[in-house]
């Protein structure tokens, strides 16, 4: 080929006006065009590839002292090459009404003050106004969250046999007493200042889920508020990662654990589960390498930084394989599909080209790049942000 | 006495009620700075986010958990962790009572009524020395063992060999019984090493029961 021609094809892949799929094309069209040029092939791929590289990803050197983004850029869901933006804070803050002072929520999972409601109907009434506030956006945040909470709270029909053969039920534990329990009402209208959290479940309900040990409404409503909040209170966020090593990874991998103690934070806390299980059954798969570490650290902005990786490993895929920039299926894009509202989402490693990345594929921020450059990473590394 | 213990409640009805039970007035003892409810609840508080090292004069910072938002909350256990002190939550919410070791230091989770109970006059009259008082009241040691003692006995049934790290999370013994009869190296765990552990911590119960 022809020098002016391999210069043609640089200045094009440098014109910003280029979309990255437009880039793309013109690599195709050049490889074709230089495999009859000889031997000069290779030196002129790999400058090509750089530019292109250069241009689709706005390669940015990482700062001394840390691998934190440098960025430019502004994206938007839409634009081709970039992360998702999410919103995860704002399923925060629509879960916080389970916590805050100044909501009838609260009152679903803490003890009523005195006088506080005039009795069961008052207290359903005032919960379903507010619910009727959030309802919607919980539902584009997360819709198995969203419809967690709405049974728990509403569905009246708890406990009954559906057509398919399967009880409706809330949640991961699939439990069949909730707020809208017909036996809950009649208990509270049995008799003067009843406490709803200290009504008996009935026999009914407890044959069905007597491996539960649940007996009074109190363990169901505390059943709920673990899973929509890793609580620093029951440790639950080591006792996942105990529960998965032994049963997913098994013993044959070493987990080390740093600072997992002590945090809690809104989530749908299934849904992390079967994340953190995914993410254990890739370590799994690669049994060459049985370090795994998993660090929890508190970052500027309120966030909760959970970091699961496994020591030495590298990723065996090219940086810009469209598995690794935009997995639509596979393991990772479930982890994107279910994080989507509750955290963000990265992988960070070393490539084959021997230069470290992160890849964010879930972003708060618009003006996270879909790829960074970074300075170091332990092995294959998962990262998950979540938001206080 | 310098008040090195600090206890922040945002509900004065309710310390007034427990307290009432008790027989107790909590401003009567030197050792306790208690911040219940008004503006002096809010501005310590604020001094979480604003001024963590306002807790600095403080040894034992207690508090209730739903009084703060999960960043007070985080803000906390970081400074705990760094400044080797003890945070104490209650909550009407919390199921059980749980001691963690938090980097240095230490987070107690607690119920409500667990804590204002007998446990924490006691505490106090012992000037905030062993917050395992507070936690499991005057026979903690005893208490404790009998829990150790009932919950390696249930796990044993169960037990397959497991790493050490995770037979002591799974268990969730205090520090001082791991300290005390759990005196092996990290690795693999075998049944009978459980056993043997079980059957001291046996014995042990039997000397303080004479």
């Amino acid at each position: 080929m022809a020098k002016d021609k391999y210069d043609f094809i640089l200045d094009l892949i440098e014109n910003k006006k280029l979309t990255p799929s437009q880039r793309e094309w013109v690599l195709r069209l050049s490889v074709k065009e230089m495999k009859n040029d000889g031997i000069e092939f290779d030196e002129r791929l790999r400058k090509i590839e750089e530019k292109l590289r250069e241009c689709n990803f706005k390669k940015i050197e990482p700062q001394s002292g840390n691998s934190k983004l440098v960025s430019s850029g502004i994206n938007t869901q839409s634009q081709e090459g970039n992360p998702i933006i999410h919103n995860p804070k704002k399923t925060v803050k629509l879960l916080k009404y389970f916590t805050s002072n100044d909501k009838n929520l609260k009152y679903s999972t803490h003890s009523w003050e005195f006088d506080k409601f005039s009795g069961y109907d008052h207290f359903m009434e005032s919960i379903e106004k507010e619910w009727n506030e959030i309802k919607d956006e919980l539902r584009n945040q997360n819709f198995r969250l969203y419809a967690k909470i709405s049974s728990f709270l509403f569905q009246k029909h708890l406990g009954d046999k559906k057509d398919d053969g399967y009880y409706v039920c809330w949640g991961e534990k699939k439990l069949k007493f909730g707020w809208s329990s017909s036996y809950l009402k009649d208990f509270m209208s049995s008799g003067e200042n009843r406490d709803p959290f200290n009504c008996p479940i009935p026999e009914q309900i407890r044959l069905i889920e007597k491996e539960r040990n649940l007996f009074y409404f109190e363990d169901y409503v505390t059943v709920f508020k673990n899973e929509i909040e890793i609580r620093e209170d029951s440790n639950a966020l080591k006792k996942i990662i105990n529960s998965l090593w032994e049963n997913e990874l098994s013993y044959d991998f070493q987990v080390k654990t740093e600072g997992v103690e002590g945090y809690s934070f809104f989530t749908d806390v299934a849904i992390f589960k079967e994340v953190i299980k995914l993410i254990f059954r890739n370590f799994k798969s690669r049994p060459e390498f049985p370090n795994i570490n998993i660090r929890v650290e508190k970052e500027h902005g309120n966030i909760i930084l959970i970091k699961l990786a496994q020591l030495e490993s590298k990723c065996r895929r090219i940086i810009d394989d469209p598995k690794i920039i935009s997995p639509d299926g596979g393991d990772l894009g479930t982890i994107i599909k279910s994080m989507k509202g509750l955290a963000d989402f990265s992988i960070s490693a070393i490539f084959p080209d021997n230069k470290n990345y992160r890849v964010n594929y879930l972003a708060s921020n618009n003006l996270v790049e879909l790829i960074e450059r970074i300075e170091f990473t332990d092995g294959f590394t998962y990262e998950l942000k979540f938001y206080l | 006495m310098i008040n090195s213990i600090l206890l922040i409640e945002d509900r004065p009805n309710r310390q007034r009620i427990f307290t009432q039970d008790l027989k107790i007035d909590l401003n009567d003892f030197p050792i306790l700075k208690n911040i219940c409810g008004g503006d002096d609840f809010y501005l310590y508080k604020e001094k979480i986010s604003s001024e963590i090292a306002f807790f600095g004069a403080y040894d034992i910072i207690i508090i209730h958990r739903s009084a703060l938002t999960p960043e007070e909350r985080a803000l906390l256990r970081d400074y705990v962790d760094v400044k080797s002190k003890i945070l104490v939550f209650f909550s009407g919410g919390i199921s059980y009572t749980l001691l963690q070791k938090i980097g240095k230091g230490q987070l107690l989770t607690v119920s409500s009524e667990d804590f204002y109970s007998e446990n924490l006059v006691l505490f106090l009259n012992n000037s905030g020395e062993e917050i395992l008082e507070l936690a499991f009241g005057k026979f903690w040691e005893l208490n404790m063992l009998v829990g150790a003692h009932e919950k390696i006995t249930f796990y044993i049934l169960k037990y397959t060999k497991k790493p050490l790290s995770v037979v002591l999370d799974d268990l969730d013994l205090p520090q001082w019984i791991i300290d005390k009869y759990v005196k092996m190296e990290d690795g693999m765990v075998e049944k009978d090493q459980l056993i043997a552990i079980n059957k001291t911590i046996h014995a042990d119960i039997k000397k303080k029961l004479g």
